[in-house]
C-alpha cells in the first residue's frame, strides 16, 4: 500500500509540530523534565561500571540514625541536613520533620537556595520513598558530580519514608520543614 | 440516515488518546521511570530518554485533537498508528523479558507499562492497544467530514419531521 503524497506531507507536518511543541514543553512548562538534564543517572555511569540499580557507593543511615539526628536539623547552619528527594506533592503529604525539599527531577527550582546549606552542613542525609525508589541515589549522584558536594558527607537513608512510617516515627505535613 | 459508527470510533479513539496524554502530561516523572524500565533507550545522552516524557504526551494530545476535529487528521492518524505499533511491540518485548525472568504465564503478567492507568494486565492492554491501532488507522481512511455530515443529516431529519 502506498500513502498519497498529501498524507505523507500531513504526517511530516504533524510529526515536526509535535517535536517542536515537545521541546518547547521541556523548557517552558515548570512541571516538565528538562531535556538536557540527566534525571536518570545510575551510579555505574559515574563509577565506570560499578554499582548497578540500587547499589551505590554512598554511606547509609538507618531509621534509628535518622531519628537521632532530628534535634540537630534546626541548627543554623544545620550540622545535619536532611533532604527529601521526592516531589513537592509527596513532601506536603508528609515528610521527616526538619527535612528540606529537593525534588530530584526539578532540582533547578531548589538548588540555588539550598547550595549554602549543602556546603555548610557536615552530614547530608538523603531519602525518598524507600523500596525500589532510586531518586535518593540519583540526587546524590547529581549533587556530587554536578554540584561539587563532597561524597563523604552524603548518607542515604535507604528505608526512606516507608520504613520511617513503619517504625511509627513522626511525620510532618505541609510545606514547612 | 448515515451511520453514527464512524463518528463513534473517531470520538472514542480521540478520547482515549487525550486521556492518555493528559495523564502522562501531569506526571512526567512517573512516565520517565516507566520508559526507563523498558531498557531500550540509553540513559546517556540524557535527551534521548527525556524526549519521551516531553514529546509523547503532546503527541497523544495532539493526535487526539486532530482526529477529533479533523485538522491534519490523516497525518495524525498515520503517525499515531505507527507509534502505537512500535509502543505495543515494546510492551510485548518487555513482557517476554518479564516472562523469562519470573517464569509467569503471559496471561498472568501485569506491570505499569507507562501507558496510563498504572499497573495493567498486559494481555488486556494488548487487546486494547490492538483495537486502538485499528481505530486510529480507520480514522485515517474514513472519508468525509463526519461531524459536518452528521449535522447535515440531523438537519435533514429535523426538516423531514417538520421540527
Amino acid at each position: 500500500m502506498r500513502l498519497p503524497t498529501s498524507t505523507l506531507a500531513q504526517t511530516a507536518v504533524f510529526a515536526l509540530g509535535v517535536l517542536v511543541l515537545g521541546v518547547l514543553n521541556s523548557y517552558i512548562n515548570p512541571n516538565a523534565l528538562r531535556l538536557h538534564v540527566a534525571h536518570i543517572n545510575p551510579t555505574e555511569i559515574h563509577n565506570g561500571g560499578e554499582g548497578k540499580g540500587l547499589e551505590h557507593g554512598y554511606q547509609t543511615a538507618s531509621a534509628e540514625d535518622v531519628k537521632s539526628y532530628l534535634d540537630l536539623l534546626y541548627e543554623d547552619p544545620p550540622y545535619v541536613m536532611m533532604i527529601d528527594a521526592r516531589s513537592e506533592a509527596h513532601y506536603q503529604e508528609g515528610h521527616i520533620p526538619g527535612s528540606f525539599l529537593l525534588d530530584h527531577y526539578h532540582q533547578d527550582q531548589y538548588i540555588k537556595e539550598l547550595k549554602p546549606t549543602l556546603e555548610e552542613s557536615a552530614i547530608i542525609v538523603i531519602y525518598c520513598t524507600g523500596g525500589d525508589c532510586e531518586d535518593s541515589i540519583f540526587l546524590s549522584n547529581s549533587l556530587v558530580y554536578n554540584h561539587g558536594v563532597e561524597k563523604e558527607k552524603i548518607f542515604i537513608f535507604e528505608g526512606g519514608v516507608e520504613v520511617w512510617e513503619e517504625k511509627g516515627y513522626p511525620m510532618k505535613e505541609g510545606a514547612e520543614r | 440516515m448515515r451511520s453514527y459508527l464512524p463518528l463513534f470510533i473517531r470520538v472514542a479513539v480521540a478520547a482515549l488518546l487525550i486521556s492518555y496524554g493528559v495523564e502522562k502530561f501531569q506526571d512526567p516523572v512517573n512516565f520517565l521511570k516507566s520508559i526507563h524500565e523498558y531498557d531500550i533507550l540509553p540513559v546517556q545522552p540524557s535527551w534521548m530518554l527525556n524526549l519521551g516524557p516531553n514529546v509523547i504526551p503532546i503527541l497523544e494530545l495532539a493526535a487526539g485533537l486532530c482526529i477529533l476535529f479533523g485538522f491534519l487528521r490523516r497525518g495524525a492518524a498515520v503517525f499515531m498508528g505507527g507509534f502505537l505499533v512500535l509502543f505495543t511491540g515494546a510492551i510485548l518485548w518487555r513482557t517476554l523479558g518479564v516472562m523469562d525472568e519470573t517464569g509467569q504465564a503471559f496471561s498472568e503478567i501485569a506491570f505499569d507499562c507507562g501507558c496510563g492507568g498504572g499497573e495493567v494486565v498486559i494481555w488486556e492492554k494488548m487487546v486494547l492497544n490492538a483495537a486502538l491501532i485499528v481505530g486510529t488507522f480507520y480514522c485515517m481512511f474514513e472519508r468525509g467530514v463526519v461531524s459536518m455530515q452528521v449535522a447535515k443529516d440531523s438537519a435533514g431529519d429535523s426538516a423531514n419531521h417538520g421540527d
